[in-house]
This record gives C-alpha cells, structure tokens and sequence, in this order.
C-alpha cells in the first residue's frame, strides 16, 4: 500500500493538470471548438480496489482508450468512460448530424484519437517532469465490463499491480463529462514513480 | 543442411541486406502506406502504396523533408505526431475523423483519372537504428470503404427516420381528424336525443290534452246519433251528426296511435299478457273492418290457412296489429280489389299471419320508409288517404315487443303482403 502525503498528492495532481492543459490546447483546435480539461483528484490504490471504484462511479460496462509503454517505467495508461456517457462525448466531440445507436467504427476511431491526444500528454509531462523517455505504443479502443479492460492492462503476472486513479472532467460548451485516468504499474515502478515526483520537488525548492 | 548456428546467421546475413535491396523490397509488399523519417523529418524509406497512393514516385520523395513532399503544414495533429514520436518516443493515432484526407491520397480501387481522395487513418511510431538514431515511422491506412459504409449506414438511417417522422405526422393528422368526427357525431347524437326527448313529451302532453274534449264530442254525437232525446231535424242534420261521430271516431283512433309511440318511445308500453286464441281473434279484426272494406268496394277473405294455436300475448295490441294491417291493404286497394288474410305456421313452429292485397305495391325505398312514424306512402291519387303513418311503425313495435317480426314484401303495381312473424316460444303447450 503507498500512502500519499498531501504534499505529493497535490504534486501528481499538478502534473496531471499540466499534462491536461496540453491535451486541452490541443483538441480545441482539433475539434474548433473550446475544449477544457481538468484534474480534481488522485488516488494510488490496488487495482482490485481501482475496479471496484470504478464500478461505482462508472456501472459495469465502460469504454475507452487503452495504451502500453515500457521505458524505465513499463505499465498501461487507461482513459475510461461509463459506457452510456462515451456516446455522449463523441456526439459533444464530433457534434454528428446522425447520431447511431451505438459507437460506429469511425466514432471509435475519433474517441480513440481523442484518448491518443489525452494519454500521450500524460506520458509526455510525466516523462519530461522525470527526464526520462517513455516508449508509448499504439492505441487501442476498449469496450466491455471493467475488469477485462484494466486487466488487459495489468503489466505484471502473478505480482500485485496498483493503479493510479485520476478524475478528469471534459468541459465542451456548456456540456460536462467526467472520465477516469489509471494509470496501472506495478509496484517497484509506483513507488519509483512516487520518490521521483518527490525529488523533483526537492531540486525546484533548492 | 545448416545447423541452427547456420540459419541464425543466413538470417542476420540477410537482415543487414536490410538496409538496403531486402528492407525495401519488405516494405513494398506491405498493404498500407509506409514512410520513414529521419530526426530532421527527411524521408527515409518511401513504400510501393504510397507510390501508387500518392503518385509520387521514390526517386521524387527519397532524402527530401516530409514537409517539402507534402503539405502538411495545414495538419494540427501529423507536425505533433512526428514530434512526438522522435523526441518523447510517444506513438500516436490519427483518425479519419479529425484527419480523414491528411495526406493528398487517391483511393486505389478507383480510375484513376476519376482520381477520388482516399480517406485515410494514419499511426505514427517511433523507431530507432542499429545506431541508435530516433526515427519516426508512418503507416497510413486506406479507411475509404469503412465511410463509405458509414455513409450509407447513416444516410439510410437519416431516410428511415425521415419515414417514421413523416408517417407518424400523417397518423397523427388521420387520428386527430377521426376525433374532430367523432366529437361532432357525439354532438349530433346527444342533439338528436334532446330533440326527440322533446318531441315525445310534447306529443304524450299534446294527445291527452287532445283525448279529453274528444271524450265529450264522441259522447254527444252518439246521443244525438242515438236520438236519445228525441229525433233531430231537419233530416240533413242526423246525416251531420253520424259524420261529426266518425270524424270524431277517427281523430280518437289517431290520438291514441300518437299516445301508444310516444309511450313507447319513453318505455312506457306494458304488455297485459294472457292466453289469445288467434283463430278467434282473426274472425274478430276481420269482421270489424268487414264494412269498411265493403264501402271501398273491396273483396275481404280470412283465410283457411292453418289452424292457429293458443299463444301468451296482449290480445288488444295483436288485434290492433292486425286490424291496422287490414285497414291500411284497404285503404290502399283500389275499387274492385282484393284483401286476404292469410295463416300459417312454419317448419320451426313460428306463427304467420299475412295480410295480402291486390294494391298499388310498393317500391323498397317505400316499404323502408312506411315503417318510419309520422310517414305516409302517398299511393295512387296524392293525399286521398287518411292518417299519419304512425300505423305501421306501432305495429312493428307491438310485434317486437312480443318477440316477434313485422316485414312487408311488395312488387310495384301487383301486390303487397304484410307478414307478422310470432315465434314458436310464445304457442302456450297443450
């Protein structure tokens, strides 16, 4: 179990907030249209207790954007929605003229994208906060109950894998939609991951 | 035969080709576009697809900028991409949504000459050397049929609801229409119920009214008739008094007509059920407009026929049936005709009583509209007849109230024959 002190709890979510303010810049202009993004929160938790927070807020059956990376660091960062409110992001996102019942190939394709744009961001300020590199693979859209996605996402067989839960709200006009960020590492790779954002903040204080 | 040492390093012999004859001839035989950038974002490798794609050939793109093959300086996301891929070592995805014809594509399958833009989906990867060196890899994908598919996914979808919409306002139009009608057809009913509400009270009002002085003029006129207190004269005057007392007669006889619907119509007629010898009762109503007939000229017969049972009823409203029916075939005969009263009973055990005359007949808009009250066939020479028309139209409720049928038959000009049907039920057993 990591147990965050407030100051390094405020820290994560100030590097997530940052990461977002990229995406955000970013998919305003992809989708001509104001885009705000916001982190309210951050949690590091065991990824049995991720899920079951997830069943909570989001009901069984999510949707998302998965994606690898390995480095120094190796894991899986998961952008999750209920899967009722993905339908409503894409039509805020792409504003269809004829929304369908369920997510068409493109639609998935754009939520992907959308997730790619969000997740890299991610990756990028932490690998940059870290001076490290971040190899980031391909994205995948996920569909189905919570469990196989963040399972397809566990990184290590056998050992225990925590996950680092972050609350985003999507603001499109005068819509709002929150999803889930986890970042899932396995433990070794959290606690690095916890005493590196903590020396960082020791070398801006000197 | 090479041991395993050998195959290992045939293939690492012929990985080095890589960098040159193999790697190509690798990515030429790939089904997606295939471009590799060096750091600097010069082009590397350049595969047969986009050759074919793109209609650039290598020998134009190999060693130049991406951005000096391609105009890519209009995409937000490809610039970012490429950035990503070779300082951060971040792969990203472009989707036809956001970037359906980011790089100047034609679709494949097409004519060329037609040259259609290729809707494309595009990843970008980063990639290092034996060296090293970042690079950033490419793959572009033909997406053209999936949005074709889309495309018609949605536009038959838009069409479908179009459909519905449009068949569910004219639904909506149909019912609200059929409401309008309805209320107006309640409208109506609920007046006409008024209407006729009125109309029977004021004629039940009217004919009592009417029964009372009637009661002293047949009561006097049959004193003087009688010459009860002594001859009247001159001699005219008898003759006066006995038209005075059938007039007199007759207005009595319509007044009660008009007294029996409006009762009826208001369900006010009771039966007085008893047994009825019907035998008995035809002699009766044939006798009683023996000389009417007699006085018109007419031929009046009562029928062998069968001989009828005793059945439960009210005799006086039976009689009345069958004298009108008989009044009214004499009425409406002319001179030197015939009227017969004809009996039966059926293989049911239903009872027959047929008035038949040689009369003026009567057309199927005449016979329907007979039964209506306050409705007269005008037969022959217009207006001679006397009455109404309540005769008819009483007689057909008095029949039904004994469960019975009144029905008339007629062929214009020859004959018409008036047929009250008593069912079986009502022959009181032996």
């Amino acid at each position: 179990m990591i147990e965050l002190q407030d100051y390094l709890r405020d820290a994560i979510c100030e590097v997530f907030n940052v990461a977002m303010g990229k995406a955000a810049s970013s998919l305003s202009v992809m989708m001509s249209n104001p885009v705000g993004l916001n982190v309210p929160s951050v949690d590091i938790l065991e990824l049995d207790q991720v899920g079951d927070l997830l069943d909570e807020l989001t009901g069984p059956n999510v949707c998302g954007v998965a994606q690898g990376f390995d480095g120094k660091f190796d894991g899986n960062i998961v952008l999750v929605f209920p899967e009722t409110k993905s339908l409503e992001l894409v039509r805020m996102l792409l504003a269809d003229e004829v929304p369908l019942d369920v997510l068409s190939e493109m639609e998935q394709e754009a939520l992907t994208e959308v997730g790619n744009v969000l997740l890299n961001a991610c990756l990028g300020t932490i690998a940059d906060i870290l001076g490290e590199r971040i190899k980031g693979e391909v994205p995948a859209f996920v569909q189905g109950a919570r469990n196989s996605v963040l399972l397809n996402s566990s990184s290590e067989v056998g050992g225990k894998d925590y996950g680092m839960f972050v609350r985003i709200g999507f603001s499109i006009g005068d819509e709002d939609v929150t999803g889930y960020v986890v970042l899932v590492l396995k433990l070794s790779s959290m606690r690095h991951f916890v005493s590196m954002i903590d020396k960082f903040l020791t070398r801006l204080e000197t | 035969m090479p041991g395993p040492l050998g195959s290992v390093k045939k293939s690492e012999a012929m990985l080095r080709d890589a960098d040159g004859y193999f790697l190509q001839s690798l990515a030429d035989a790939a089904d997606v576009g295939l471009i590799v950038l060096e750091s600097n974002s010069v082009i590397l490798l350049w595969n047969a697809w986009i050759e074919d794609a793109s209609r650039i050939p290598r020998g134009r793109a190999l060693g130049k900028p991406l951005d000096d093959v391609f105009d890519i300086a209009t995409s937000v996301r490809l610039p970012m991409a490429i950035e990503q891929a070779l300082t951060s070592g971040l792969s990203s995805y472009l989707s036809p949504r956001f970037n359906g014809h980011l790089f100047p594509l034609f679709r494949m399958n097409t004519a060329r000459e037609q040259g259609e833009p290729m809707v494309q989906s595009v990843v970008v990867k980063p990639l290092e050397n034996e060296a090293g060196d970042k690079l950033c890899l490419i793959q572009i994908f033909d997406g053209s049929q999936a949005a074709d598919r889309e495309r018609l996914l949605r536009r038959t979808r838009s069409e479908l609801e179009e459909r519905v919409a449009s068949r569910t306002s004219e639904l909506t139009t149909e019912i609200s229409r059929r409401r309008d009608v309805e209320a107006e057809l309640r409208d109506a009913m609920s007046m006409a119920e008024t209407a006729n509400a009125a109309k029977t009270q004021f004629l039940a009002t009217v004919s009592h009214e009417l029964r009372t002085p009637l009661n002293s003029i047949i009561g006097f006129s049959e004193l003087m008739t009688l010459g009860t207190l002594g001859k009247i004269e001159p001699v005219e005057y008898q003759e006066y008094t006995n038209l005075t007392l059938n007039s007199a007669m007759h207005l009595l006889e319509l007044v009660n007509d008009i007294l029996d619907v409006s009762a009826i119509e208001v369900g006010g007629l009771q039966l007085v059920e008893s047994s009825v010898d019907l035998n008995r009762l035809c002699v009766d109503c044939v006798a009683r407009v023996q000389p009417l007939a007699e006085e018109r000229g007419l031929l009046l017969s009562n029928g062998k026929g069968a001989s009828l049972p005793t059945i439960t009823g009210d005799r006086l409203r039976l009689e009345q049936v069958v004298s009108n029916l008989l009044t009214n075939a004499i009425k409406f005969t002319p001179s030197g005709g015939a009227v017969k009263l004809e009996k039966a009973v059926n293989s049911d055990g239903d009872i027959l009583l047929a008035v038949v005359d040689s009369g003026v007949g009567l057309t199927e808009t005449e016979i329907a509209a007979a039964f209506e009250p306050f409705r007269q066939i005008q037969r022959g020479s217009a207006g001679k007849h006397e009455g109404v028309g309540l005769g008819l139209s009483l007689s057909r409720t008095l029949t039904e109230a004994h469960d019975g049928t009144l029905t008339i038959e007629s062929v214009k000009g020859e004959y018409t024959k008036a047929v009250m049907c008593l069912p079986a039920s009502r022959v009181v057993a032996d």
